[in-house]
């Protein structure tokens, strides 16, 4: 599938997803990042300030655009209304990469405006086959689908969820966002090896790695982790992130910092240093090669 | 679809949306495993999540309603408003339209006449922020447009052009509040109308007279400029007409002339 996109994104790279308050720094200073990424839904305006900051982004960097709202993963039919926006939002600022949840955030005439997990059935992953389809034939393009957070061990999955991701990979071309502090939430959350879940996963389609901190919370005496995006990536989430480099080789990662974001300067350090952390990989893994 | 499917679909789309929605006890939730409380812990932090995601978009639409009623308040009242409103659009930016109206009726604040005009001005202004781009005519181009074409010519307006009439003087409160440091505010006693537009990158915000609202008023419904200005002075019969061009020309809320 052939994209507009005019800036490449390198396979060694690192990005974060982009701030208002900080698009001035990102636009005008020097800095080591490699490529931005904002949510769809917050360009989806008919002009003004958010629109001319997205223009100047897209004459110097590379873009990647987030969906959160497609519900791709939900029950109905997917809103063609919101799908038309997204198309426009891509023809005219040409992103070099486009992904959604597998989630979903609407389900009839609740907009719960979240990120839910599917049902992991084989007729869930038929519909999302066919919503994946529908997008990437609308937008004329491949898109990228993220591994959700979990909260809840939700009764009646069929499927592991790296499987689930897999086939729909296999099944419609589109590609996977990996993100390894979802995974790790997840995995403390709901119960299930964070490494069995990495190393399960088709290296081959993964597109792009997102990287966030997260909080700890308690309810009553059960510890709880909520991917808020609030901190630095702690230290198990960036073990999870080597392991996977290690076999898959480069893939654009992103920091993501929504909640008390820090300094422009902070976050560029946060994703220079994922982007070490993916040099060593490779030298290892170079090393371990050659001997 | 078989059954089993089927079963498993209702339960976790139709139960967990319902589950978020409702207010009642995260122990009854039935449609997933392990203990109550790990349970009862997943469900609050979706709940949580959704109500918190709703109430920052409020407090990014209506900082200056915020400010007036107090951060605790308008948590209480944002969640009042979600329950009474249950949000339906993925254009979340929208979610705030009801919330004048809601205001008008929320009786803790019935003796607050003027929050819902506030709530009115700040939602026409971040409508204003988002409208489409065009380029308005300055002071000099416009008025030398009024003197080249026939009194019943139309005139285009900029697409971020909002008017307000308010029986308050609502830019007074609204703008007095955008400084967090200001003195105590001494209010006209009367209403303000307002108009607001985003000629470029910054939203613009003035107080007009009665007169310049009528006038631009019919204009932006469609009228002709003869039209507008008849509207002027019915509004304000003592208003000289070369003060009400002259507000109209520096306004910047026109584009040009509808062929």
């Amino acid at each position: 599938m052939s994209a507009g996109f005019h800036f490449e994104i390198p396979a060694l790279a690192a990005g974060i997803n982009v701030k208002p308050l900080h698009y001035k720094k990102a636009l005008t200073t020097n800095h080591n990042l490699d490529f931005f990424e904002v949510h769809a839904e917050n360009f989806m305006g008919a002009g003004g300030p958010p629109l001319r900051w997205l223009e100047g982004f897209k004459a110097q960097y590379p873009l990647s655009f987030h969906g959160v709202c497609l519900s791709i993963g939900g029950r109905d039919d997917l809103d063609r209304d919101h799908l038309a926006r997204l198309a426009v939002l891509i023809d005219r600022y040409e992103p070099t990469l486009v992904s959604e949840h597998l989630a979903w955030s609407n389900d009839h005439d609740f907009f719960i405006n979240d990120l839910l997990p599917p049902p992991l059935t084989e007729t869930a992953l038929q519909r999302i086959c066919d919503h994946v389809d529908l997008v990437q034939t609308r937008l004329k393009r491949e898109i990228l689908i993220e591994n959700p957070s979990h909260y809840l061990r939700l009764d009646g999955n069929e499927i592991p969820e790296p499987e689930f991701l897999n086939a729909l990979a296999r099944r419609t071309g589109c590609g996977l966002l990996l993100d390894i502090n979802n995974v790790f939430v997840s995995a403390c959350n709901i119960d299930f090896d964070a490494d069995d879940y990495i190393n399960a996963i088709d290296v081959e389609s993964v597109k792009e790695i997102h990287l966030a901190g997260h909080a700890i919370d308690q309810f009553e005496d059960e510890i709880i982790r909520v991917d808020n995006h609030s901190d630095h990536v702690c230290i198990a989430v960036l073990q999870l992130f080597r392991k996977f480099i290690y076999r898959s080789g480069p893939v654009p990662t992103l920091i993501e910092w929504d909640t008390n974001v820090p300094t422009f300067e902070t976050l560029a350090a946060e994703a220079a240093m994922a982007k070490q952390i993916i040099r060593v990989a490779i030298e290892q893994e170079r090393f371990h090669e050659s001997v | 679809m078989n059954q089993c499917d089927q079963e498993t679909d209702t339960r976790i789309y139709a139960g967990l949306s319902a589950a978020i929605k409702s207010l009642a006890p995260v122990d009854k939730f039935d449609r997933a495993l392990g203990s109550k409380t790990a349970v009862a812990a997943g469900l609050m932090v979706y709940r949580n999540n959704v109500r918190a995601a709703y109430l920052r978009v409020l407090s990014e639409t209506f900082p200056v309603v915020q400010k007036l009623v107090g951060e605790k308040f308008f948590r209480y009242m944002a969640h009042e408003y979600f329950h009474a409103h249950l949000p339906s659009s993925r254009l979340v930016i929208q979610y705030g339209e009801a919330l004048p109206g809601f205001i008008e009726h929320f009786e803790p604040v019935s003796h607050l006449p003027y929050l819902a005009e506030v709530a009115r001005l700040e939602l026409a202004w971040l409508s204003a922020y988002h409208a489409a781009e065009a380029d308005s005519l300055n002071e000099v181009n416009l008025l030398a447009l009024i003197e080249s074409v026939p009194e019943s010519a139309k005139f285009s307006v900029h697409p971020s052009v909002r008017l307000l009439s308010s029986d308050y003087p609502v830019h007074t409160i609204w703008r007095h509040n955008q400084d967090s440091a200001a003195e105590r505010l001494r209010l006209p006693d009367t209403g303000e109308a307002v108009v607001i537009v985003r000629p470029d990158h910054r939203v613009l915000t003035s107080t007009i007279s009665p007169g310049v609202h009528a006038c631009m008023f019919a204009i932006v419904s469609g009228a002709s400029f003869r039209e507008g200005l008849e509207a002027a002075v019915e509004t304000e019969p003592t208003a000289p007409l070369a003060n009400v061009i002259r507000e109209i020309a520096t306004s910047r809320v026109i584009t040009g002339v509808i062929a």
